[in-house]
């Protein structure tokens, strides 16, 4: 079976109930729905994405579409969630206190992660982040969801064709990152 | 470019690359979740056929909430505290849930939440918005058992969330951590609520390390003011348990120069927060990118040296020597510049 059919058996498993059904689609998507919200909410990702899973556990059996319909509904949903926290931050501030890492040794900073012979995922969330938040949010749709330009479009409440420019502009950018070239260096 | 493809990049295959334990810690949790959904709609199904007795009707009405209900701690406390199991971010029934709020705050003002056996500050309620955050005083660390204890000026805090994040996801060894928190209830802060900051490391379990008492507007903040090794955080009240949140310290790692002769030049390598046997390496900057020069370990003292060239008169080369991560550290660096 492809993998899809095995994700389309998994999620028809899990709307009719099954334990295991549903712990093949959360280990499909779990990975992939915490870099989403990572790249597009940082610390808070943790819990956003409890959150998540856990409006897809109540209402999955009233859940009637494809697997791509699936990861369509799981990362809106995801979020939709992540703007309810931000419209709850925006009403209570949050404290700021000095981030520390900026107090120390600026450019070890870079190096968080051990991706001198390649890029670890954690680094790779930490180079998207370095876009701007709404062409890091596309970027990252596009990849860890899989969605299409329309779909990411729709989602966004941008037109396709300004996706589709955000895109390939931070494609751009990304390319010229040190890490992404060091990595291509390596690579050959 | 077609609409559906994007080109290949080393850095999509990071993105897409298989989760990890720590990405998939909340398995179980999200199982419980699911499979006390499921419970709850069978039981549903089967009030709605007619055939229960008169005993299973309660009990199906009593589930009728469902995990949904979860959300406001509308649920009878069997099915609460089941969901509260599995997704930490909601609490668990207390036998005093159904009791009205409303008459539990207290005051919350930072000097009634310092306690003196604590390594660590805590500050409840909004912090200043200028200057640091205030140090710890030096006291003796509790006993794991003493600092698990339960407080006994603890408030329940049913129908509860709880949210934390750090001020940092990584930092210099013997820095200080700051993990702010909110306990809500809905869209309305819990003030008056102590809460427990607990640190884990990778071999050991949960400690709770310190505490404080949530300000008016149900913030909280804590700080661990020396870490050490990497761990995870998270924050604790009263069954209400916030997502945890990983912390990667890394290894300060100092160089010194000495020059036993005109043509070498001995790069000494002293490290806190690395152990003997790491693993270090010596690179070189060649103008685009780093290359790894010497190889070497730790000894006993943490420390190492490795004997470069002297740059030819007039030039500059640069040298940064890593301690790479271990389970215990993140990756430690430190660069100089050589002049000839």
């Amino acid at each position: 079976m492809s993998a899809e059919t095995v994700e389309a058996s998994a999620l028809e498993r899990a709307r009719r109930g099954d334990e295991a059904g549903f712990l093949e689609l959360y280990r499909v998507w779990q990975p992939r729905l915490l870099r989403y919200l990572r790249i597009r909410e940082g610390e808070a990702a943790d819990d956003l994405a409890a959150e998540t899973w856990l409006q897809v556990v109540r209402d999955l059996p009233r859940f009637a579409g494809d697997t791509d319909g699936f990861r369509r509904w799981l990362f809106t949903l995801a979020r939709n969630r992540a703007i309810d926290a931000g419209r709850r931050d925006a009403r209570a501030p949050v404290v700021l206190v000095e981030d520390v890492t900026t107090l120390y040794d600026a450019p070890t900073a870079a190096l968080d992660e051990q991706a001198l012979e390649h890029i670890s995922t954690a680094r790779a969330v930490a180079i998207v982040r370095t876009l701007p938040p709404a062409q890091a949010e596309m970027v990252a749709l596009r990849v860890l969801a899989g969605l299409d330009v329309a779909t990411v479009a729709e989602l966004v409440g941008r037109s396709p064709g300004a996706v589709r420019v955000a895109v390939h502009r931070a494609l751009q950018a990304l390319a010229q990152h040190p890490d992404i070239q060091d990595a291509r260096e390596e690579a050959r | 470019m077609n609409d559906d493809e994007l080109p290949g990049s080393p850095l999509w295959d990071a993105l897409r690359a298989p989760g990890t334990a720590d990405e998939l810690s909340g398995e179980e949790a999200a199982l419980a979740a699911f499979r006390s959904a499921t419970a709850d709609r069978r039981r549903r199904r089967v009030h709605r056929l007619g055939v229960a007795g008169a005993g299973l009707l309660l009990f199906a009405a009593a589930g009728s909430g469902g995990v949904a209900a979860a959300a406001t701690n509308n649920l009878p406390s069997p099915v609460q505290d089941a969901v509260a199991t599995i997704f930490p971010v909601f609490p668990k029934s207390h036998p005093h849930h159904r009791k009205p709020y409303a008459g539990r705050s207290r005051s919350a003002t930072p000097s009634s939440s310092p306690s003196p056996r604590r390594t660590h500050l805590a500050q409840a309620g909004p912090a200043p918005s200028t200057g640091p955050v205030p140090t710890a005083t030096a006291v003796p660390a509790p006993t794991p058992s003493a600092a698990a204890a339960p407080s006994p000026t603890a408030t329940p805090t049913p129908g509860a969330t709880l949210t934390a994040s750090t001020s940092a996801t990584s930092l210099l060894v013997h820095s200080d951590l700051t993990v702010r928190g909110r306990l809500m209830r809905g869209d309305s802060p819990v003030g008056g609520v102590q809460v427990s900051l607990a640190r884990k490391y990778p071999d050991s379990s949960w400690t709770r390390i310190g505490h404080a008492t949530t300000g008016a507007d149900g913030s909280v903040q804590l700080v661990d003011n020396d870490v050490q090794r990497n761990a995870s955080y998270r924050l604790v009240s009263q069954g209400v348990t916030s997502g945890q949140h990983p912390v990667v310290v890394r290894p300060a790692v100092s160089i010194t120069v000495t020059a036993p002769g005109p043509k070498r030049r001995v790069l000494n390598v002293t490290t806190d927060g690395a152990v003997a046997g790491d693993a270090v390496q010596l690179q070189r900057y060649d103008g685009t990118s780093w290359q790894t020069m010497q190889r070497g370990t730790l000894d006993s003292s943490a420390a190492t040296t490795f004997t470069v060239g002297t740059p030819a008169s007039g030039q500059k080369v640069r040298y940064r020597v890593l301690v790479l991560k271990t389970t215990r550290h993140g990756l430690g660096s430190h660069t100089v510049t050589l002049q000839g």
